[in-house]
């Protein structure tokens, strides 16, 4: 056994050798390998900048969903893939989750952050007949009420949309363990089902993938979790302007494995920031919905470090860190 | 309605259409490539076309693929969905009869006929049952896991102690992974894939596919044709086919019902419409002694329950915007890509789209009945070759089947070991079905009772006095004391005749 | 006394929920939340009862010897015959294979490994050699061309990554 890799591993070599002497990166099909199923948001953005990749560099991108065990499994693609560049694993959020989870060590500083291009706040929802109309009037409720009243939802334990949840509390002097977190399996449809249904109080998740329950009448939504309003849907005041210096939600990048060359990441890094720039990419990126911030390596790298320092604290006073 | 019809009569509405169900026969006769999967996989070709064109790819596909699961379930014992898992008892017992043809032909026709009760309700009665849908929450869930988990007792016609053991084997495995309500990763052993927990598929295909195959290489050299079901197939006459649904007519009714509401629910879909409708169809039975023998009841209940299932799940879609299934949910994310924001409002604002997804879905039927036949016929193509090299075939395609489902060589390898473990299952006589079925439930069971644990502070009583609740209680209750009693009652009789 | 099946069944199920149990004390209590239920709430219950089924089937085993409860189900045990020594071989060989198939694959790539193990399958299975030869380059094509193409599945490229196929 041992043997016979040894001898395909010699052939692998041998083979590769005149290859990548006499052929300019890229030379052959590129995988992106996305942590989440085909057919979901992540999904249909990998899939998008995969053939715009493609038409920038001439070699094709293939997608690849590795999924399972809530994304640890295609974002542990990082640590193992071939660092030679035609291997980019598309990173999310719960990259920064996994260490303090102990699913996998992984940390941002055993990668090397390529690109970011989405950023989407979290968004605080309630039924439209729920007496609270402002995120200030649900926080004394919660104060005011025994523990355990108020059941909130939005997505899996730890995912984007919990931790955002668990800021807010502890921004607002309340402790997480005072409301109860009703963990739901695929992304916040459930949660905003459980929510229709009267069956829990508070959902947070993006304001897009519950505006057309907004629109309905049948939720309210009381604050966005980002930096400022956002332009596409500027009704929503944010939780800053109501005293609550809270920001969080998802984000989804591109990461390569360390040991790649400078070169190919520099060279990539470029090619994104093509796609990026086009009237193209910002039109497919409003049409789903999926808000725009762009990062390049460095920026995206020293956003990786910052975020998972800040996560630490988070993660114990929600009771999810494994020690 | 009609005008909506005629509308969908142009070349480049039925082309992609049309093509897309052939696809779906294809995909959903290979073992481990899914409905959903397929799904995934048209999406993003529809983004140039009109939103009905695409809408009419996704909806006819989905209900090939889940017909044509049925096929190797029927033929080889390899189940082709995740939604066949069920076909594959009575079906594949009625192959080894020399009645695979018969099977297979009564399933097209119910697959239809359920497909179309399913749509008929979706149209006609869907405000109704979304708002019956929204009730349901943990405790609802909980109660139809374990509905359906008795129906394991059913299932088995082994000794219940083997049934028993082969159903906690399944839920066993299904606690392995990532721990939903906690997050914390059981029997994991600091294994990534394990970290992803088991997937059923594999499991399933394993099972019942592999170990079949290795059941037919170890019986060979005594010519044992109970492993060489593969090679019979039979003629088939379609008035006999009529005649089989002419006395099936309440199981086809009962099914397609089940069908439809589990499949509306939002925490349910096919797969489990399949099973339950099964349980069903042999408890109300007048012969359960012939289920898992080739019963004609055997092979109804699950092939119209989980065709019927499909126009459910398109009900809590259409009425709140919120999906019914993962094949709905990619829907609702690929309807921001035509243009259309989908929610509540996108169809009570579109009467015209609403009847052309309708009308879509009831041709589609029409299509199902043709491809479905074509692809049978194509699929009997297999049968020319000898014996040997279709047991390789089938093996291969399992094997990459199961690496296609995630792109990992992990669930091939479960692929082997749980054809190996089915093997060994099936000389000690447990049966196999129940270990799918624990696995299937397993998290349902579970995730909902902690859960709903969660929600009513360790309580019992909302499981007990939610009206659903105590509905799905009472009749469980039911299902365990009617056998007891209708043997008191005749007890009774017989002393006071004596 | 000889072993029967029920034996091995209650044997298994009893080692199972042995494994089982000696695990489960390593699992957290859980959160606040989910105090009533922790993380090793079900598993422990299913190894409680699989080790009840275990002994009941072992009692069982005992008790009602295999052959008269056969005959009640009207099930003969001399239709039954023992694997004779070929078949055994070609099974052993076929699960062989089959780890063969799972420890190659991502080394070997989806092409090499597919050939060589189906070829070698259908050799075993007396399949004449050209033959073999023949249907498994027919089956890597259709596989290769269906999945890999048309469902644009990333099969394993393995050795003949080289060839950008």
């Amino acid at each position: 056994m041992k043997r016979i890799l040894v001898l395909a591993l010699a052939i692998m070599a041998i083979v590769s050798i005149p290859l990548a002497a006499q052929a300019k990166y890229p030379n052959k099909p590129i995988t992106i390998v996305c942590p989440w199923s085909s057919g979901g948001g992540t999904d249909r953005t990998a899939r998008y900048v995969a053939e715009a990749l493609s038409k920038e560099l001439g070699v094709p991108v293939n997608v690849v969903n590795k999924t399972g065990g809530s994304g640890v499994i295609g974002h542990s693609e990082v640590l193992t893939a071939a660092p030679d560049g035609y291997t980019i694993v598309n990173v999310t959020f719960e990259l920064s989750t996994f260490k303090y989870l102990g699913y996998a060590n992984i940390t941002p500083s055993m990668l090397i952050p390529l690109f970011q291009f989405n950023e989407d706040a979290a968004a605080l929802s309630v039924k439209a007949d729920s007496p609270y109309k402002n995120v200030k009037d649900l926080m004394d409720a919660i104060k005011a009420k025994p523990a355990g009243t108020f059941l909130f939802s939005g997505s899996t334990i730890a995912s984007a949309w919990d931790l955002p949840r668990i800021k807010l509390l502890l921004a607002a002097g309340i402790s997480p363990k005072s409301v109860k977190y009703i963990p739901t399996q695929g992304g916040a449809a459930p949660a905003i089902t459980e929510l229709l249904g009267g069956h829990v109080d508070v959902v947070t998740c993006s304001y897009p993938e519950i505006a057309s329950q907004v629109d309905a009448g049948t939720v309210r939504t009381l604050a966005t979790f980002s930096e400022e309003r956002n332009p596409m849907f500027p009704q929503i005041p944010t939780l800053k302007e109501q005293g609550y210096n809270v920001v969080g939600g998802t984000w989804r990048g591109f990461a390569l494995p360390l040991k790649t060359p400078d070169h190919i990441v520099k060279f990539l890094e470029d090619a994104f920031k093509k796609i990026t720039d086009t009237k193209e990419f910002r039109d497919f990126m409003a049409k789903n919905q999926f808000g725009i911030k762009v990062r390049n390596s460095k920026d995206f790298s020293a956003f990786l470090d910052s975020e998972f320092a800040a996560l630490e604290k988070v993660m114990d006073e929600a009771g999810y860190l494994k020690k | 309605m009609l005008e909506a019809a005629l509308s969908l009569m142009r070349l480049d509405i039925l082309l992609p259409w049309i093509l897309a169900m052939v696809l779906g026969v294809f995909i959903g006769a290979m073992p481990g490539l899914t409905a959903t999967m397929g799904v995934a996989l048209i999406v993003p070709l529809t983004f140039h076309m009109q939103p009905i064109a695409g809408l009419a790819m996704i909806l006819g596909l989905s209900f090939t693929a889940i017909f044509a699961g049925d096929i190797p379930a029927t033929f080889l014992r390899v189940p082709g969905t995740p939604a066949s898992g069920a076909a594959v008892l009575d079906g594949y017992e009625m192959s080894k009869k020399g009645k695979g043809s018969l099977a297979i032909m009564i399933d097209l026709f119910c697959s239809t006929l359920g497909g179309l009760i399913g749509v008929i309700l979706l149209i006609t009665v869907s405000p109704t049952l979304a708002k019956f849908a929204l009730k349901f929450t943990h405790f609802e869930y909980f109660w139809l896991g374990v509905l359906g988990l008795s129906m394991s007792a059913v299932i088995t016609k082994e000794s219940n102690v083997k049934g028993l053991i082969s159903i906690s084997g399944g839920l066993l495995i299904s606690t392995i992974g990532i721990d939903p309500s906690t997050g914390f990763p059981r029997f994991t052993f600091n294994n990534l894939n394990l970290m992803g927990g088991i997937n059923f598929i594999p499991v399933m295909i394993g099972l019942f596919g592999i170990s079949e195959v290795l059941r037919a290489i170890s019986s060979q050299s005594q010519d044992q044709l109970s492993g060489a079901a593969v090679l019979q197939r039979g003629r088939v006459k379609i008035l006999d086919v009529f005649k089989v649904m002419g006395r099936n007519k309440r199981v086809i009714a009962q099914s397609s019902l089940i069908g439809t509401i589990i499949g509306a629910l939002p925490g349910a879909g096919a797969d489990i419409a399949a099973w339950v409708s099964y349980g069903v169809a042999k408890k109300t039975s007048k012969k359960p002694e012939a289920f898992g023998t080739g019963s004609e009841e055997g092979v109804v209940a699950p092939t119209t329950a989980n065709n019927a299932a499909l126009g459910g799940t398109w009900i809590p879609a259409l009425v709140f915007g919120i999906p019914g299934d993962t094949i709905t949910a990619i829907v609702l994310g690929a309807m921001l890509m035509y243009g259309l924001k989908p929610g509540p409002l996108v169809f009570q604002d579109n009467k015209i789209l609403i009847n052309q997804i309708f009308s879509v879905a009831l041709i589609s039927q029409v299509f199902l009945l043709i491809l479905g036949f074509l692809g049978i016929k194509a699929f009997t193509w297999v049968f020319k070759f000898p014996k040997n090299v279709v047991l390789a075939g089938i093996t291969i395609f399992s094997l990459v089947g199961a690496y296609a489902i995630r792109m990992n060589s992990f669930d091939v390898f479960m692929v082997v070991l749980f054809g190996i473990i089915g093997f060994f299952m099936e000389k000690v006589k447990v049966p196999l079905a129940p270990f799918i079925l624990g696995l299937v439930l397993g998290p349902m069971i579970e995730d909902n009772l902690r859960i709903g644990l969660i929600k009513s502070d360790g309580r019992i009583l909302p499981f007990l006095t939610r009206p659903i609740s105590a509905t799905f209680a009472l009749i469980l209750l039911a299902l365990f004391l009617y056998e007891p009693a209708v043997l008191l009652v005749k007890k009774l009789r017989t002393k006071k005749a004596a | 006394m000889k072993i029967n099946r029920d034996h091995i069944v209650g044997l298994v199920c009893i080692a199972v929920a042995a494994a089982v149990l000696l695990v489960t004390p390593s699992f957290p209590a859980g959160t606040d939340e989910s105090k009533y239920t922790g993380p090793a709430f079900f598993p422990n219950v299913l190894a409680v009862l699989y080790l009840l089924l275990g002994i009941c089937e072992l009692i069982l085993g005992f008790a009602l010897p295999l052959k008269e409860r056969n005959g009640k189900h009207g099930e003969t045990t001399k239709g039954k015959s023992k694997i004779d020594e070929k078949s055994l071989k070609t099974t052993l060989l076929y699960v062989v294979l089959l780890v063969g198939f799972v420890v190659f694959f991502d080394i070997l790539g989806f092409i090499v490994t597919s050939l060589a193990f189906l070829f070698l399958l259908m050799v075993l299975l007396g399949v004449p050699p050209f033959k073999s030869l023949l249907f498994s380059l027919l089956f890597v094509a259709v596989i290769y061309l269906l999945f890999g193409k048309l469902f644009t599945i990333g099969l394993p490229a393995g050795i003949l990554g080289f060839l950008e196929l």
